[in-house]
């Protein structure tokens, strides 16, 4: 078989993989997330349904597929229909430049149905060198979901709740977009998997904590979590952009929001804990197990941050929206400037260390 | 490459057909929402070309910015949406006369030229490339457009915080 069939294979399987991990992934963490509010709040939580709430989020999408589709009549039919569509391309998307385990050295191996391998296997669906320029993109896209949607339903709550949803997107990319760029001022290059790599050779970009924090807040803004959830302010907006929507297309809503919670966790971990990376062990040395190890370990730190990102939801109260303009604008923003400059300055003062 | 050909007749299609809408559509708030996904298509070009970065900057910058801008500009606009702009034709003959020479013209110019295909290999990694040449040959641009981002930058948090200030006085 010759090198682009087995590339395309190998691309499918990978693409699957991906996809499988994020949608089940997703039942996972509406389950982690109804149980642990659950017991913040002192109660039992969804606890019955197949072996102590394990099928619960199954059962769920089981009922929102087999309810009555309503299109209210008012509504613009057209971007009413796409808008749950564009929200969730994008948060099964940005899934495909994470890096989620070691190069595979299967070159020279002959593998049944696909014959002898001609190169080593990439852990990653899609390995382009400007990876971090890709994820960026992709999520800064997310936004038309919220706006087409909230526009398409034709009420004021809606509307509100997607105006909202694109100034604040808009507010916190800038930081996002500069703490990103002490990871790549760090690394020198955008690809994830060079990024990863320099991070085993080096220092997890963690120690660098200002840049770390920022990129941590703003990513809670990107994704429409509390304390950054004024796009659908149950008190003020009803439920903002998707108030209107009802079945499968408020479930794939649904999808997209956790989806971008598990893509947002894996990429927090690829830059600043060091990837699919175990201190102080060379993976390399222990074959196929390291391999399972390393992507086991990348998982557990995914499913950390996934956890956080629960815990600040039911812990934290909501901004007002003048404070949460004031947060990104009056404080985040400068500190990440300074961020920037100091890393650099920082960087130029190491560099014998770094090189 | 059967399936490289296949995707990149999907997608300029795609562009096509946006691109048609943009132009054509009544309702302003359509045309705002085809513009975005054209330069989304367009980005999926630039992929074609072998031009990753320019792609990832097409979209964070038109994509990401100036749709939410446009998009910004049309729902804080009050009733513009609901606005459908009608179509006054007056000479009918005369434009369809001149529009069709224009074609014509467009067409002789596509079927004369000989246009040059690139023999070179893309380069493996081009952002590298691509920083290396901001750094030398381009490095007077690339410093004054860098300088007035962060001037821009840091213009707008002054005056976000300066607007309590002068209510004061």
């Amino acid at each position: 078989m010759d090198i682009a069939t087995q590339n395309l294979i190998f691309s499918v399987l990978k693409v699957a993989l991906v996809i499988k991990v994020l949608l089940l992934g997703v039942t996972m963490v509406i389950l982690a997330e109804r149980r642990f509010s659950a017991f913040m709040q002192d109660r039992l939580g969804p606890n019955r349904t197949f072996y102590g709430g394990l099928g619960q989020s199954f059962a769920d999408g089981i009922k929102l597929i087999l309810k009555e589709d309503v299109i209210p009549t008012h509504v613009d039919k057209l971007t009413y229909m796409i808008a749950p569509i564009v929200m969730m391309t994008p948060a099964l998307m940005t899934g495909a430049v994470i890096p989620f385990g070691p190069t595979i050295p299967i070159a020279g191996i002959s593998l049944p149905f696909i014959g002898e391998n001609l190169t080593p296997l990439v852990l990653q669906v899609a390995d382009i060198n400007v990876g971090l320029l890709y994820f960026v993109a992709i999520a800064s896209i997310g936004v038309y979901g919220i706006v087409m949607g909230g526009w398409a339903q034709n009420n004021k709550y809606s509307l509100l709740g997607a105006l909202r949803a694109s100034a604040q997107m808009v507010s916190y990319e800038l930081p996002m977009g500069l703490a990103l760029v002490t990871v790549v001022l760090m690394s020198g290059s955008l690809s994830m998997n060079e990024i990863v790599a320099h991070q085993q050779e080096t220092f997890w970009y963690v120690l660098n904590f200002p840049a770390f924090m920022i990129f941590l807040i703003t990513i809670f803004a990107e994704t429409n979590r509390l304390p950054f959830d004024l796009a659908e302010c149950e008190q003020e907006l009803v439920a903002g952009y998707h108030t209107e929507y009802s079945s499968m297309k408020f479930g794939m809503f649904l999808l997209a929001e956790y989806g971008n919670i598990i893509t947002s966790s894996a990429l927090v971990v690829t830059l600043f804990f060091g990837g699919w990376d175990i201190p102080f062990v060379d993976e390399s040395a222990l074959g196929l197990f390291g391999v399972i190890l390393s992507m086991s370990v990348f998982g557990l730190k995914t499913s950390i941050f996934i956890f956080i990102f629960i815990w600040v939801r039911w812990s934290l109260p909501r901004f007002r929206y003048d404070q949460l303009m004031n947060v990104s604008w009056k404080g985040i923003l400068p500190l990440s400037i300074l961020t920037v400059v100091g890393t650099a300055v920082i960087m130029v003062l190491l560099k014998n260390f770094y090189h | 490459m059967v399936i490289a050909d296949f995707a990149f007749i999907l997608v300029a299609a795609f562009v096509l057909i946006c691109a048609c809408v943009v132009v054509f559509h009544n309702k302003i708030i359509y045309s705002a929402f085809a513009l975005l996904f054209c330069f989304f298509g367009v980005a999926g070009l630039y992929v074609f070309l072998n031009a990753e970065f320019l792609a990832g900057t097409q979209l964070l910058v038109y994509v990401g910015g100036i749709s939410v801008l446009i998009l910004f500009g049309i729902l804080l606009t009050k009733n513009i949406e609901d606005l459908t702009s009608k179509e006054v034709s007056t000479q009918k003959i005369f434009g369809g006369l001149i529009s069709v020479t224009f074609l014509g013209g467009l067409i002789y110019m596509v079927n004369s030229v000989d246009w040059k295909v690139s023999t070179p290999k893309p380069i493996e990694n081009s952002p590298v490339e691509i920083g290396k040449l901001f750094m030398s040959d381009f490095l007077i641009p690339f410093e004054i457009a860098g300088v007035l981002l962060l001037v821009a930058l840091i213009g707008a948090v002054v005056i976000g915080r300066d607007t309590d200030k002068d209510l004061e006085v």
